[in-house]
């Protein structure tokens, strides 16, 4: 064998492990079994394993969101059982994304007794771990597109989400729960770790790191006054250095849902 | 342009922009501010394709620089095995034995990229009739 061969065979040799190794680390491939005979059995209650080994998939009449748009109107009041993380979250719906390259996504109505588990829900595509399965029920279509909505009845392999411990004088710490409030949030205080992103004469994007972000719109407009510059430039610009930033959330923008707030202050760690 | 040049240009940085692009697409680091659940439409191309089609211009640049200058037959016969190499990974996915969903659009974008830089990268030194 010639050194040409030779290097030639080991390189295709590295070609191919990296790309069985990115597949191990980035592809969550989906099943596209239909179960189309047996009627749905999931009850919406609240339980929760970590581990998705443990538990086998329910019973479930649709498990690709094509597969329901294929039976139509049909679709209609089954079920959907669906790996998912998910996207914009507010008060009573979330929109699902589901996992894998057959994509797709829903949005979800949810009652508030399952906000915990929704909020355990990944707000990106989880790298390595499991993307959650969850039962849904289809209501219908959504009325200017094709994508369907549902109701979501079942949150399996993830832990419910307890409430954030908030420091004195503060509201929110995530801009999950700014998010999930919506309008609410108005008036009130977050105190969120953060890095400074696109700065204006009087304004900047505030970029929530780690927990501190969460599903959907992860940013939010910061102004600030002429006498708080120095206290701007003390924040991180850079995301690998986030800062505990005190911010009032004042107003939401009308068609993008973004928060404009003001500083408060900067708490240093 | 010499060889190290071009596999720096054809190979690693194909790569390392397939590895960006998981970084960017998929993960959850804060430092990419048009979060992906916001852009509904685009990044299924981006997040599911680009870094496969990066993989296959990686592997069809090494193989053409590896036999640039050699003869025609020798070097596109070791193309087409590269191109083999590209297919039977997305193949092996079909067939459980590699990690993955098999996904016809990644077959056909990991061996035309293949076959596309196989044919374009080495400039004017890329396909000579006689042995060096």
């Amino acid at each position: 064998m010639d050194k040409r061969t030779g290097l030639t065979l080991l390189g295709m040799a590295g070609f191919v492990l990296l790309a069985a190794g990115s597949q191990r680390r980035t592809s969550i491939s989906t099943t596209t079994t239909v179960t189309t005979s047996t009627p749905a059995t999931v009850t919406p209650t609240a339980s929760a394993k970590p581990d998705p080994e443990d538990e086998p998939d329910p019973t479930t009449d649709y498990k690709t969101i094509d597969d329901a748009k294929l039976d139509g109107k049909k679709s209609y009041g089954k079920t959907l059982l669906l790996k998912v993380w998910r996207g914009s979250t507010d008060a009573s719906s979330v929109t699902l994304f589901v996992c894998g390259k057959v994509g797709g996504f829903l949005s979800v109505k949810y009652p508030v007794e399952q906000r915990a588990l929704v909020k355990a829900i990944p707000s990106t595509i989880p790298m390595q771990g499991h993307c959650p399965r969850v039962v849904l029920k289809i209501t219908g279509k959504e009325a200017y597109t094709d994508d369907l909505k549902g109701d979501l009845q079942k949150v399996m392999d993830v832990t419910p989400k307890e409430a954030e411990t908030l420091p004195p004088g503060v509201d929110y710490v995530s801009m999950d729960d700014i998010n999930i409030d919506g309008k609410k949030a108005a008036g009130k205080i977050a105190q969120l770790k953060m890095y400074r992103g696109s700065t204006e004469e009087s304004k900047f994007t505030g970029y929530p790191c780690g927990s501190a972000g969460g599903g959907g719109l992860n940013f939010v407009y910061v102004n600030f006054t002429a006498d708080q510059k120095d206290m701007v430039k003390d924040i991180s610009s850079s995301a690998l250095t986030c800062e505990p930033v005190k911010i009032k959330l004042t107003t939401q923008q009308a068609y993008t849902s973004t928060w404009n707030s003001q500083l408060v202050g900067v708490t240093k760690e | 342009m010499t060889r190290g040049k071009l596999a720096a240009k054809h190979v690693a940085l194909p790569l390392a922009l397939g590895a960006l692009s998981y970084l960017v697409w998929r993960s959850a680091l804060p430092f990419w501010p048009s979060h992906v659940a916001l852009w509904k439409s685009a990044p299924s191309v981006l997040r599911d394709h680009f870094a496969d089609g990066a993989w296959g211009w990686a592997l069809g640049a090494f193989v053409s620089i590896v036999w640039l200058g050699e003869r025609t037959p020798r070097r596109a016969a070791w193309i087409g095995v590269a191109a083999l190499v590209a297919g039977g990974v997305e193949c092996l996915q079909y067939a459980h034995v590699l990690r993955g969903a098999f996904d016809p659009v990644d077959l056909v974008v990991q061996v035309g990229a293949v076959v596309l830089a196989a044919s374009t990268v080495g400039g004017t030194r890329k396909w000579i009739s006689a042995p060096v």
